[in-house]
């Protein structure tokens, strides 16, 4: 044996339900749609039992099984899913290749105990531990591993066999990634397994078929070998630092993140790279919910100094309802900027520390509280949204949004936030006298108005209407004043 | 409306014939004016008058003054508002509209400015709203961008014919754009003039408007920000509510009122005018069709007695008094062209009551000997054009006669009328879930869940909500239910009416505006068939029929046999054919094939072709919900005496028992019980068939009171004779109808008695059509004995055929249907057509020879070889398939020879070499179902019926007893949830030997509406209901017909919720 299958049944559903804290058990009745096309595309085994198949309408498999639930495909769990089985291969081997999504197989030759027996009870079991069922198949070429993964079962979830042929011969065709447009010809010609295949002609078969019909051919009879495209799990730069009973004060957390974020900052600087995001994790005691934030620098960094600054300026703004158990930091990395800042160009210095003024901006401010006013795409006035700058992204486009063109250029208005309740009499909804805080009060001499706004009408939480009047009072001052569900509020003055 | 206008009126509204612009009809619009008390409303839709006659007959009857103009996307994307004077100024206006149309793709429109000075005669231009030339310069901060905008309307228009116009939504950013207009109108002396534009009658439509907005702009609400309106000020406003909104600018009020004044255009005076028949110096239209007519009835009678003279004679003066000759005449002419070119054609409806439309071979009955009422058709008081309706074989005999009027009244004088498509369940909880963000998966179930069609479902319309997945507590549950009902039944675009053609004098498209049809080769007016007809414009329906085109085919296989058959000379009397029909075996036959009707048939018993004619009209929602059906047929079974209101009815009523089913009954009841005069009599049958108006009813139906009651009839008689006309308003059945549906009804079942294979082998040519999909067709041909001979690409032709076979017992020769390759799903008609040539030409020596000949695509080669068509030349349909696979053969020079020398063709290969298995019976079952929807072997219950112990087929059916319990399975091939059965819903179950059906109650539906909808094969425990006509299953358990072999099983087409 030189090379193993493993492989991830069902890969999308299983990781759907796994997204929905799920496992793919033989009890559940589930089905994955594709949402877009509103078709199965997989289904549990017993859904698959209940009469649901791939390819049907969902309305089609609720009429064959009303307590089906639909589930979607959950990248983030594929992504984890993935790592986590190309963890195990590395655990068998070095030499191991990122196949499919749901498959890696493994080049078992320079293993000197390659027999699954030695090690396939501990990665399967690994891997259920993570909630993830798999299947082995080990034979002396790759495609043929696959074949047997294929042919593995709950049960029995290693394959190998002496007599590949006859193994795989009941195996369904679908296991062979057979290409698209081979599909119907197969269907059209009744051959539903491997055996089927195999035992027609290779020559007919390359004559009708071509090339992709010779491939598939000996693929099925296990006479192809590839050699495999290593693969390597991607290395996270991980460091975690526990506290005995856990911490109270922030003193200690700051003194071993400094440490942390040194040993981080030396091991990807090994690797000639840089830091440009790092994810920090506090575990609290009991059972509290886990303090999870990335912290996005400005510009890729090695600086220590700056990342603890970065941190330590998040780490302000925590509290805990309970000590700190644990800390761990994710050090996300990146290659150096490769930026050719333009001869006239006035690009900023060092981003990071115009960053990091803002990070304390927003520690001071909050969140969304910080940054360039953006006006929101809506009637409603008032209504703008803070954009933090994206360095690198701005420099790169080039690009420099025109300012809208005004019309008018009036009085300027001083708003108020939040808007100032006031009490106002008023005939025929007009404002008459006004009874607010002094400087805003007193009787309307002239007004304008009302301007009618509403929206968001179709959620009544958020609707919204009101009229807006521009009013001068009798003492002097000219305000903006608005009238919702019969109460005002000033909202504002003009200069 | 000759009175001044004095007070505010709008100028400027869209309605939802604005098409996704604005969410009120006219209707609604103009209910809403009158409340607010404006003199007169001016709708302009955008580059359309589709709402134009609703909004003229809306508004007189409310007393408004309608003012029709349409706003003009001009081609650089800015819209111009403009309105029409006077009757040229309508007129340009129409012609500039279909200019702009017809030259552009569906949908679209767009007019140059240099066109605009040759229409401007007689139109009034506003600068228009934010997307005016005038102020959407403005937006762009382009002051002179503006003022040369309004410099060119001024040019084009003239300046007492261009106003600037003004609105005010209450909004800030208007002021500035307001004040800029202000001086505009200053520098160029132009009259300001003030609308609001409203998009929606009141403030609260503005929610389906926005929603619109989604729909148009591919958006969502969450996602639309602000290009949603702004508030919802944008609706109709009274007269107080707009001077407070302009104190400031008076004039801009007055102005509106003094143009309201001034705009004189009504479409009263549309100028229609019906064309003119070319006649010969020294004839009138009158004479020509005296002389026509009586050479027609020469024609039909030889000698007519003198009562037909003498109706022919009382119908032509009429005619002549009313001025129709010339109508006439148009459509004996189209009944000409259709003579000389083979086409079989039959008038219906009304026409059918008229001796003259029976001798110029318009209509196919004699009415005379029918005692049909000729008032029916036409009277003296009538005001709009008599209604003659043509049925044509469908396909392109139909398509022929409409480019012959095409051609004769030219393209720009025949239109075809629209229709308009409106807003209903699934299309409006579509578009409103789309804007509401809702996931797609969600729609699609909600989708579902309606079933198929409209028909009025007893699902609640929150439990559907809930059903789909979308809970009561969603917060947007309400606003969909809320907007939904907003929607549903707004317009949503211009589709084409089935066959009504409008043919006009002088220039059509001066009339109306016309735009191209989704169809090549097709245009239409803007305007649907009630609306036409309500403007005096006249239409001939030329219809296509299905069993038009089958009668003909079949006349035309018979006639190639060897066994012709005269249409007009059947007999009327044929035992076999009325067996047929008592017995309910009428697959396939016009009309009484349906569910409804097989279950009528053996209770009514038709012996004589007016049976048939009643059979035809009782089916019907009109007398179903009348309850006039269950008396008929009581009193047919003799189970009820015959009785009569009144005595005086009993000539009237007596061929139907004392029953009124007819239209033409109503009019002579109210004749003789109210003394309606016939023209009264034709006002109260159009009333009770006026589906916008029930005012109108309910005016007619209180003169036929007081009629009655003048004449002292009883109170109780007057109530059921005003309830026995009401039970018409749905859907009145005329007797001339049904006795010209009644006369194809018998013509198909003699047809299908006694020539079944030419019958069956035209209806398979003519699908889709009727009530069954060809694989029951077949399955039902085939019980009655009929051979049906797979495809075969050696001896099918490009249609069904049928062709002799040597019966190997007898010696003789017996008739098989050989299906045509135009039954093959994916093979092209060109494709065929080659194949058959090159055929005719030589018969395929082998695969190679035909592959060599014919250039058929590898997915057609394998088409043909699934369902066996190339087995005559590979053995099997595996062999087949096996053998297609293989590269095309090259043409060299070394395969000339073979090609023309099928000697020197390399024999087909030898099937026993083949490495694949031939196909199970199972596997052929599917793959004649996937490739041509119905097969030529056993039926696919026929393989289960060894797993079905206690299931009955449907021949058993017959045998059981009144409420015995029963299983039955089978293919469903039809759901039916009639607006006549309250939420029963009928399923029809197809086995290897016929046609069970199933009755099943609301609640059992609801619960299992997924399964009812969704599974192609059903099993349905229940008891058997005897009652009434044939075996009935009252289901009380369905389910999935579940058996392991049933997966590979391909199901027959079903036809559902129709």
């Amino acid at each position: 044996m030189m090379f193993a299958a493993l492989l991830l049944p069902d890969f999308a559903l299983q990781c759907a339900l796994r997204a929905e804290h799920d496992v793919l058990s033989a009890s559940r009745l589930a089905a994955l749609v594709d949402d877009e096309e509103d078709v199965v595309t997989a289904v549990t085994l017993v859904a698959l039992r209940a009469g649901v198949g791939p390819g049907m309408r969902t309305a089609q498999a609720l009429a064959r099984c009303a307590g089906l639930r639909f589930v979607s495909r959950s990248p983030v769990q594929e992504r984890i899913a993935t790592e986590a089985l190309l963890q195990a291969a590395a655990r068998v081997t070095p030499y191991y290749e990122d196949t499919a999504p749901g498959l890696a197989t493994l080049d078992l030759s320079r293993r000197p105990d390659p027999a699954p027996s030695v090690w396939a009870a501990d990665i399967l079991s690994s891997l259920a531990a993570l909630a993830l069922s798999a299947r082995i198949g080990a034979a002396g070429d790759p495609e043929s591993a696959l074949r047997l993964a294929c042919l593995a079962t709950a049960v029995e979830p290693v394959r190998e066999a002496e007599n590949f042929a006859a193994a795989v011969s009941p195996l369904s065709l679908a296991a062979l990634d057979v290409p698209t447009e081979l599909q119907p010809v197969l269907a059209d010609w009744g051959l539903r397994t491997v055996g089927e295949l195999l035992a027609l002609n290779r020559e007919e078969i390359g004559l009708r078929l071509g090339p992709a019909g010779l491939a598939l051919w000996d693929r099925a009879a296990g006479r192809t070998t590839r050699p495999l495209r290593f693969a390597r799990v991607p290395e996270i730069y991980r460091e975690l630092t526990e506290f005995e009973g856990g911490i109270e004060t922030l003193e200690p957390l700051l003194f071993r993140l400094r440490r942390l974020l040194e040993e981080l900052a030396a091991r990807v600087g090994s690797a000639y790279l840089l830091i440009k995001a790092l994810d920090l994790r506090l575990e609290v005691d009991h059972g509290g919910v886990p303090i999870e934030r990335r912290l996005t620098l400005a510009a890729p960094t090695g600086d220590v100094d700056l990342l603890f600054r970065v941190a330590h300026g998040w780490l302000d703004t925590v509290q805990t309802e309970a000590p700190v158990l644990s800390c761990e930091v994710i050090a996300q990395p990146s290659p150096p900027e490769d930026l050719q800042p333009g001869l006239f160009e006035s690009a900023l210095r060092d981003p990071n520390a115009f960053a990091e003024t803002l990070s304390r901006l927003v520690v001071l401010a909050g969140e969304g509280r910080v940054g360039t006013p953006r006006r929101a795409n809506t009637h409603r006035p008032n209504r703008f949204t803070l954009e933090l700058p994206r360095f690198f992204e701005e420099d790169r486009t080039g690009y420099r949004a025109e300012p809208p063109r005004r019309l008018t250029v009036g009085l300027a208005l001083r708003r108020f936030r939040p808007p100032l309740p006031v009490e106002v009499e008023a005939w025929r909804g007009r404002p008459q006298n006004i009874r607010g805080p002094r400087e805003w009060s007193g009787g309307v001499r002239t007004l304008r108005g009302p301007w009618r706004m509403s929206g968001d009408w179709w959620e009544a939480a958020q609707e919204w209407a009101w009229d807006e009047w521009d009013v001068e009072l009798v003492e002097g001052p000219l305000l903006r004043v608005a009238t919702w569900q019969k109460k005002w509020w000033v909202l504002g003055n003009y200069d | 409306m000759t009175e001044p206008i004095q007070s505010f009126p709008e100028l400027h509204a869209r309605s939802a014939f604005a098409f996704l612009r604005a969410a009120s009809t006219p209707e609604t619009l103009v209910k809403r004016a009158a409340a607010l008390g404006l003199p007169a409303l001016a709708i302009c839709d955008r580059d359309n008058l589709a709402g134009a006659v609703r909004l003229f007959s809306a508004a007189r009857a409310q007393g408004l003054k309608p003012l029709i103009g349409a706003e003009l996307t001009l081609e650089d994307g800015t819209v111009l508002p403009v309105l029409a004077d006077s009757r040229p100024g309508y007129r340009n206006l129409c012609r500039l509209l279909s200019r702009a149309k017809l030259r552009s793709p569906k949908n679209e429109s767009r007019v140059a400015w240099d066109e605009l000075p040759e229409f401007a005669s007689g139109l009034v231009a506003l600068t228009g709203d934010e997307e005016g030339p005038v102020r959407s310069a403005l937006a762009r901060g382009d002051l002179s961008g503006a003022e040369q905008a309004a410099r060119r309307l001024v040019q084009i228009f003239g300046p007492a014919q261009t106003f600037v116009e003004i609105q005010r939504h209450l909004r800030r950013e208007e002021k500035w754009v307001n004040a800029r207009l202000v001086e505009l109108a200053e520098t160029l002396r132009l009259p300001l003039l003030a609308s609001n534009g409203p998009c929606h009658s009141e403030p609260a439509q503005r929610m389906a408007f926005d929603v619109f907005t989604c729909a148009r702009l591919h958006t969502q609400l969450d996602s639309a920000g602000a290009r949603l309106s702004p508030n919802a000020e944008r609706h109709l406003k009274s007269d107080a509510e707009m001077r407070a909104l302009f104190p400031d600018l008076p004039e801009a009020i007055e102005n509106a009122v003094r143009l309201a004044d001034r705009l004189q255009f009504s479409l009263d005076d549309l100028g229609y005018e019906f064309p003119r028949y070319p006649v010969s110096q020294g004839e009138t239209m009158d004479s020509r069709l005296r002389r026509e007519t009586l050479e027609g009835a020469r024609r039909r009678y030889g000698h007519p007695s003198l009562e037909v003279l003498r109706q022919l004679d009382r119908e032509l003066r009429l005619i002549e008094q009313l001025g129709f000759a010339g109508y006439f005449l148009c459509v004996w002419d189209i009944i000409e062209f259709c003579r000389k070119e083979g086409i079989l054609v039959q008038g219906r409806g009304s026409a059918a009551n008229s001796a003259v439309c029976y001798v110029l071979g318009i209509t196919a009955v004699d009415p005379i000997k029918g005692q049909l009422l000729f008032e029916r058709f036409l009277s003296e008081g009538r005001k709009g054009w008599p209604d003659i309706d043509l049925d044509l074989p469908s396909g392109d005999r139909r398509e022929k006669v409409i480019q012959h009027v095409y051609d004769k009244y030219t393209r720009r004088g025949a239109a075809m009328t629209a229709n308009v498509i409106t807003f209903r369940g699934r299309l409006a909880a579509r578009e409103i879930g789309k804007a509401l963000g809702f996931p797609e998966d969600v729609l699609a179930r909600f989708s579902s869940l309606f079933g198929q069609g409209d028909y009025p479902h007893t699902l609640a319309f929150t439990e559907q909500m809930r059903q789909a997945g979308l809970t009561v507590s969603n917060p947007r549950a309400a606003t969909f239910l809320r907007v939904f009902q907003q929607l549903h039944g707004l317009p949503r675009h211009l589709g084409q009416h089935s066959g009504g053609m409008v043919i006009c004098e002088g220039e059509l498209d001066s009339v109306v505006p016309l735009e191209n049809s989704s169809m090549p080769d097709r245009s239409i007016v803007q305007w649907d068939k009630d609306d036409c007809d309500d403007l005096g414009i006249v239409k001939v329906d030329l219809l296509g029929l299905g069993m038009m085109a089958v009668l003909q085919e079949t006349i035309e296989l018979c006639q190639a046999r060897g066994r012709p058959v005269d249409l007009a000379h059947l007999p009327q009397d044929d035992p076999a054919t009325y067996r047929m029909m008592q017995q309910a075996d009428t697959i396939g036959v016009f009309q009484i094939e349906s569910r409804a009707q097989m279950a009528t048939l053996p209770r009514m018993k038709p012996a004589c072709f007016y049976d048939v004619a009643i059979e035809v009209a009782i089916i019907r929602p009109g007398p179903i919900e009348g309850g006039l059906m269950h008396p008929f047929l009581a009193r047919r079974e003799g189970l009820e005496p015959v009785t009569y209101l009144d005595e005086r009815l009993r000539p009237i009523l007596e061929r139907t028992l004392g029953i009124c089913l007819f239209q033409e009954q109503v009019l002579k009841v109210a004749m003789v019980m109210a003394d309606f005069s016939p023209s009264e009599a034709d006002e109260l049958r159009r009333a009770l068939g006026f589906k916008r108006s029930d005012e109108r009813l309910l005016r007619v139906e209180a003169r036929l009171r007081a009629a009655m009651a003048a004449r002292q009839a009883a109170p109780e008689t007057i109530e059921a004779v005003v309830t026995m006309t009401r039970s018409f308003a749905l859907y009145g059945f005329p007797e001339s109808h049904a006795v010209s549906f009644a006369l194809l009804a018998y013509a198909s079942t003699w047809l299908k008695c006694h020539r079944a294979e030419e019958f069956l082998a035209a209806l398979l040519n003519n699908q889709p059509m009727g009530f069954y999909a060809p694989a029951t067709l077949v399955a039902d041909a085939r019980r009655h004995g009929v051979r049906v001979r797979p495809v075969c690409v050696r001896q099918s032709g490009e249609l069904c055929s049928v062709e002799e076979v040597r019966n190997e017992a007898t010696g003789g020769a017996t008739a098989a249907v050989r299906l045509g390759l135009n039954q093959v799903v994916g093979l092209k008609r060109q494709q065929v057509q080659r194949l058959v040539a090159a055929r005719v030409e030589r018969p395929f020596a082998s695969l190679g020879d035909l592959r060599g000949r014919v250039p058929l695509s590898p997915e057609e080669l394998r088409q043909l070889a699934r369902i066996g068509a190339l087995n005559a030349l590979c053995g099997h349909r595996r062999a087949a398939l096996w053998e297609v696979e293989l590269p095309a053969p090259e043409q060299d020079l070394f395969t000339w020879n073979t090609a023309r020398d099928p000697r020197k063709a390399s024999p087909g290969p030898d099937p026993s070499l083949s490495p694949l298995a031939a196909m199970s019976p199972t596997e052929r079952t599917s793959a004649d179902y996937e490739t041509l929807r119905l097969t030529t072997g056993p039926h696919p219950m026929s393989y289960l019926r060894p797993h079905l112990p206690g299931v009955h087929t449907a021949a058993q059916m017959y045998g059981t007893r009144d409420k015995e319990h029963v299983v039955i399975a089978g293919n469903v091939i039809c759901r039916q949830r009639p607006g006549t059965a309250h939420g029963f819903v009928f399923i029809s179950l197809e086995d290897e030997t016929g046609i069970s059906n199933a009755i099943v109650a609301p609640p059992l539906y609801e619960r299992q509406r997924l399964v009812i909808v969704q599974e192609p094969y059903l099993r349905i425990t229940g008891r058997v209901s005897r009652r009434k006509g044939p075996p009935l299953v009252q289901a009380r358990k369905i389910e999935r017909l579940d058996l392991p072999e049933f997966e590979q099983l391909a199901a027959a087409r079903s036809h559902d919720f129709h």
